[in-house]
């Protein structure tokens, strides 16, 4: 006997209920049947996954998809939840896996972070009717001035961003190649950069490789002299928020024909990605990896290394400055992923808050910060999140999972069954058919629209008129309900202050 | 130019709207033997049934004719003489630059069985079904003569009239020119479920009763008491102008890809005409309306001046008889492959030749059929996916390859 | 030959065989146009102009619908004369007061798109391109830009082997 439990049901209202079986033939966890007996719709519960399709599709708004309602008595440590999980790993004997980023109710420290405006001194600005810089520039810069009033010598290759938000590495395998399209169209469309994430760059997103950085990750999936020139950057990713620590393991029946022939491996061999690079067992293995890079793209790219936020960030950071990396990629414990162990999705890592202002400070403190970029990621739910990232120090910032729920995603983070509904985390034909490109990359743009405008107008409020303004101007944000020692991490005043 | 039409049913129609796509300033007089214009003969069961009035049974609107410019003559032409000209019964002449012989047919075996009788019927034309209408009464013991479609929807229409009759045929089943045995046995059970009783394998040796017909002898000797027969055995081409006239004709009125006769500038078209099978290229007479339709089309456009070729005559059948779908094309009789089916009852057979379909039958579940008629049109090789046009739902998806379409629908 | 100042055109890759479509097009022709619950919960179920195909496999799906041709296979057969094409707009419609259900239209389709018997129907129905309304239903309806209206004469319409020029 299985012990798991539903964890939705569906409430179907028969009066408008016209059984035209769209949520039927939608659902691809097969929750609803057609019963031709009875002549009308069953719904399986325990197979729901939460997904919301059925509810957003259905032409009469007949269906709700609510949490089951069934619960075990209240506790304040053993709740539902934690006994469902435990159950699900009794009947199953495995790690529990799960999608998308940390779901734990911490503290959202964005929410505790508030943005100044000006007010009588130091006027604001209305960008409606004055130009707003939005424009970021990521690469290395030149070292501090030696005080001897020569220009710098040397100018290194530079990402030009008119918006300082870029899509997230998210692979081609764990999503679809219509996201790709989607994201990579709307990235040009709106002069910023996508992520290929490490799972190769496939043939019809090429036209697409001048706004693309490529990953070059630990499996070294679809790492060639042709995808290191196509891309604008490179960037090594060493690990992401969803899972410090561990590898990553995409399974076979998901390494298809065209995700092996991108990743460049066998179709059906589990793709797996190791733990560590197996050539990079220090910093120094690192700085050799970086300058291979740049040696074999002749010093014309950017080259970037990504990291989950860990505890020793700021240490590693400044490691992988003096290594050589021109942009720093830091991915928050919020940082999602395809598939990821629950536990250490939700228990491992540090928030990007922290880490941000954490490495921002160190690097100034060993007065290398302006010859890096700063990339923050990992759960950057808005402009406003964007905003305070800058504030705290970042160049720009990664949007992942974002950028997947403005395609339509609705986190139900069940992306490890390969079963999206919404024909994003699949690569499965009847589902990714699902995402129309040309309506994806719409979407996006849009979201990338919207969040230029609001920053605009947040700058503008604060009497600024270019984004370097704000760029590490901590001085603009205030702490609420934090405590003495979160403060001071942030480098933040409280309200009031 | 001097267009003149003799016959005013479907092959006209389509000859004058021919004519008129090119040339708006030519003549064009129709001569008709029928008072009534341009009406469908398919139709004439649904008028008899009472499921359509008089006005729904013209193929055109009422302005056909005003709106094309055409003159009418009611009368019947005698004869063509020398130098293009059609003589009237009347004497009238009828002087012509471009001719067209839509005569159509004559019912079969009526001549010979109908004596005079007022009780005896064809149902061939208009007035038939009106003579009929004015005879039956319900529970009338009615002979129906020929099993084949116009004798079923005769029947057909009998049945709504609240009368069963009895339909005779040489032929073991019903629709025999039309369907193999299996399919003519499904089609024999549903209408003799519905009451209607079948004499089948025998011939009509005589009608008895004068001056009113009240029984038919089959050449098995045994009699039906009747108040009414329906002669309904088909019809062979009217050839009499035709041969008159030294215009080669075999079966029918003989005519070449442009539909033009043995003699330049007559053309023919419609039910008496012998024009080329689409499949086998063989000249062959196949009295159907869409080929009249088509037939008539092409003349007209030839006669015009254009130069334009027939496609070829395919054989396309369907109907409904009781609440059964019918469908035939092409070569159905001949051995092929089968579906048949019990819940939903239905039959489907494909004729298979050289890997490409020749032929059809479906009874019921008969949605998207044309798909298969496409393909027989195209000849296209269909050779190893064959049960995939056996199911009961077809699935154009599943042949996807094979369909040729338009509008960048990506199949 | 005529212009033609509308079509629907698909894109069968998109398609997710949803059905959204064909509910729009029954809902569209029935007695409540704007009213999904009441068209489909009154009285008898109106009948959808086209359908939806899902392959055998599961991975692929198309809509079948009527392509208003040029020289149309259903006009040609039609015994009663009940279907039309319009010179302006290209568009074939049956009159439905003289349809009389022989299926002649269903069988001459090359698409397949004419809608036969079933349900107990006894009349013949097609698209019609909602010419009542600014954009047909089943465009309107599609989730996912698989439907498009374009106002253009369809390119490789199925056009009769006549030779008619």
């Amino acid at each position: 006997m299985k012990l798991s439990k539903p964890k939705f049901e569906i409430e179907r209202d028969p009066a408008r209920c016209v059984e035209c079986g769209v949520c039927v033939n939608q659902c691809a966890n097969r929750v609803h049947d057609w019963d031709p007996y009875d002549e009308n719709i069953l719904s399986e519960d325990i197979n729901c996954v939460g997904c919301q399709r059925c509810v957003h599709l259905c032409p009469t708004r007949a269906l709700k998809v609510l949490p089951f309602a069934s619960r075990t008595r209240e506790h304040g440590l053993w709740t539902s939840n934690v006994i469902n999980e435990i159950h699900l790993q009794a009947d199953s004997g495995g790690i529990l896996l799960a999608g998308m980023g940390n779901s734990r109710r911490q503290t959202v420290y964005w929410d505790q972070i508030l943005l100044n405006a000006s007010q009588v001194t130091n006027p604001s600005i209305d960008p409606l009717r004055e130009p707003m810089e939005l424009k970021t520039f990521l690469g290395r810069k030149p070292p501090l001035s030696r005080g001897n009033g020569e220009f710098a010598d040397q100018i290194y290759p530079q990402l030009e961003l008119e918006v300082p938000v870029m899509f997230a590495a998210m692979s081609f395998g764990s999503v679809s190649l219509n996201v790709h399209k989607s994201l990579a169209q709307a990235a040009s469309n709106q002069h910023t950069y996508w992520n290929t994430g490490e799972g190769g760059l496939h043939s019809e997103v090429r036209e697409f490789r001048n706004r693309a950085i490529v990953q070059v990750a630990s499996g070294r999936f679809g790492v060639s002299s042709e995808y290191l020139e196509d891309g604008a950057a490179i960037e090594i990713k060493i690990g992401q928020g969803a899972k410090p620590g561990i590898g990553g393991h995409l399974p076979g029946e998901k390494v298809t024909g065209e995700v092996a022939r991108t990743r460049r491996i066998p179709p059906g061999s589990d793709a797996i990605s190791p733990a560590p690079h197996h050539d990079i067992y220090s910093i120094e293995d690192l700085s050799q990896l970086v300058y291979s890079l740049k040696e074999a793209t002749a010093y014309r790219k950017p080259v970037a290394v990504k990291i989950a936020a860990v505890h020793n960030v700021a240490a590693i950071c400044s490691g992988m400055a003096r290594a050589g990396a021109d942009i720093l990629v830091i991915d928050g414990y919020r940082g999602g992923s395809g598939a990821t162990p629950l536990r250490v999705r939700n228990e491992v890592g540090i928030p990007i808050e922290f880490a941000l202002a954490a490495v921002d400070s160190r690097l100034r403190e060993e007065g290398i910060r302006n010859e890096v970029s700063l990339v923050a990621s990992g759960g950057i739910r808005s402009s406003a999140d964007a905003a305070k990232a800058i504030a705290l120090g970042a160049d720009a910032v990664y949007i992942g999972t974002a950028a997947l729920v403005a395609l339509g995603c609705h986190m139900c983070q069940s992306c490890y069954t390969g079963k999206c509904n919404w024909g994003i985390a699949t690569v499965n034909p009847a589902l990714t058919k699902r995402l129309n490109p040309e309506v994806g990359a719409c979407r996006a743009e849009n979201l990338l629209q919207a969040w230029k405008h609001e920053l605009a107008e947040f700058l503008g409020g604060m009497g600024m008129n270019a984004i370097e303004s704000l760029r590490g101007n901590r001085l603009m944000l205030r702490g609420v309900g934090l405590t003495e020692r979160e403060l001071k991490i942030l480098g933040i005043k409280a309200v009031g202050e | 130019m001097r267009y003149v039409i003799i016959g005013g049913s479907i092959a006209s129609v389509g000859a004058i709207e021919g004519i008129r796509r090119f040339d708006q300033k030519g003549s064009i007089t129709v001569i008709s033997d029928e008072p009534y214009p341009y009406y469908s003969r398919p139709l004439i069961s649904y008028y008899l049934a009472g499921r359509i009035g008089k006005g729904e049974l013209y193929y055109r609107q009422p302005t056909f004719y005003q709106q094309n410019q055409v003159k009418v003559i009611i009368g019947r032409a005698s004869g063509l003489a020398p130098d293009q000209v059609v003589v009237l019964e009347s004497g009238e002449e009828i002087p012509y630059d471009r001719l067209l012989l839509a005569v159509g047919g004559t019912p079969l075996l009526y001549d010979r069985l109908a004596g005079d009788r007022e009780n005896v019927v064809g149902f061939y034309t208009l007035q038939d079904a009106e003579k009929i209408r004015s005879l039956v009464f319900p529970g009338m013991r009615v002979v129906v003569i020929g099993a084949g479609l116009v004798g079923l929807k005769a029947a057909e229409a009998l049945y709504h009239l609240q009368v069963m009759p009895t339909v005779v045929d040489l032929a073991p089943y019903p629709l025999s020119g039309l369907l193999d045995s299996e399919a003519g046995v499904m089609v024999k059970e549903h209408l003799r479920d519905k009451g209607l009783e079948f004499r089948l394998g025998v011939e009509v040796s005589s009608l008895q009763g004068v001056p009113r017909v009240n029984q038919v002898i089959l050449g098995d000797d045994s009699c039906l008491d009747c108040d009414l027969v329906i002669i309904a055995a088909g019809v062979r081409p009217n050839l009499a102008l035709a041969e008159g006239a030294g215009i080669m004709t075999g079966q029918g009125i003989l005519v070449d890809r442009r539909q033009e006769t043995s003699v330049p500038g007559v053309y023919a078209a419609g039910d008496a005409a012998q024009a080329e099978d689409l499949l086998n290229g063989k000249r062959k007479v196949v009295p159907l309306l869409p080929l009249a339709l088509e037939q008539g089309r092409i003349a007209g456009m030839n006669m015009a001046g254009q130069d334009v070729a027939y496609r070829g005559s395919l054989a396309i059948n369907s109907t409904s008889i009781l609440g059964m779908a019918v469908m035939s094309a092409g070569d159905s009789k001949a051995e092929g492959i089968k579906a048949i089916g019990n819940d939903p009852r239905f039959y489907r057979k494909i004729t298979l030749q050289d890997g490409t379909i020749t032929g059809l039958i479906a009874i019921n579940q008969v949605d998207k059929m044309g798909i298969l008629t496409e393909l027989i049109r195209r000849r296209v090789r269909i050779e190893g996916h064959e049960s995939k046009l056996l199911q009961p739902r077809l699935n154009g998806i599943d042949i996807k390859e094979f369909l040729q379409t338009g509008v960048n629908q990506i199949v | 030959m005529t212009t033609a100042i509308r079509r629907v055109k698909a894109r069968s890759e998109f398609c997710m065989g949803c059905g959204l479509c064909r509910l729009a097009c029954q809902v569209a022709h029935s007695a409540y146009p704007l009213n999904i619950v009441k068209a489909m919960k009154t009285g008898e179920k109106p009948v959808a102009r086209m359908s939806v195909e899902t392959s055998a496999d599961g991975m692929d799906f198309r809509t079948v619908r009527c392509l208003h041709c040029e020289d149309p296979e259903c006009i040609k057969t039609c015994i009663s004369g009940a279907i039309s094409r319009d010179e302006a707009s290209g568009v074939v419609t049956i009159n439905e007061q003289k349809c009389v259900g022989c299926w002649s239209c269903v069988i001459a389709c090359p698409e397949g798109s004419i809608i036969g018997p079933g349900m107990g129907r006894s009349k013949a129905y097609k698209c019609d391109l909602c010419l009542s309304r600014e954009v047909p239903a089943c465009v309107a309806a599609c989730p996912n830009a698989a439907l498009l209206l374009v106002k253009e004469p369809a390119a490789g319409v199925v056009k009769s082997t006549n030779g008619e020029g």
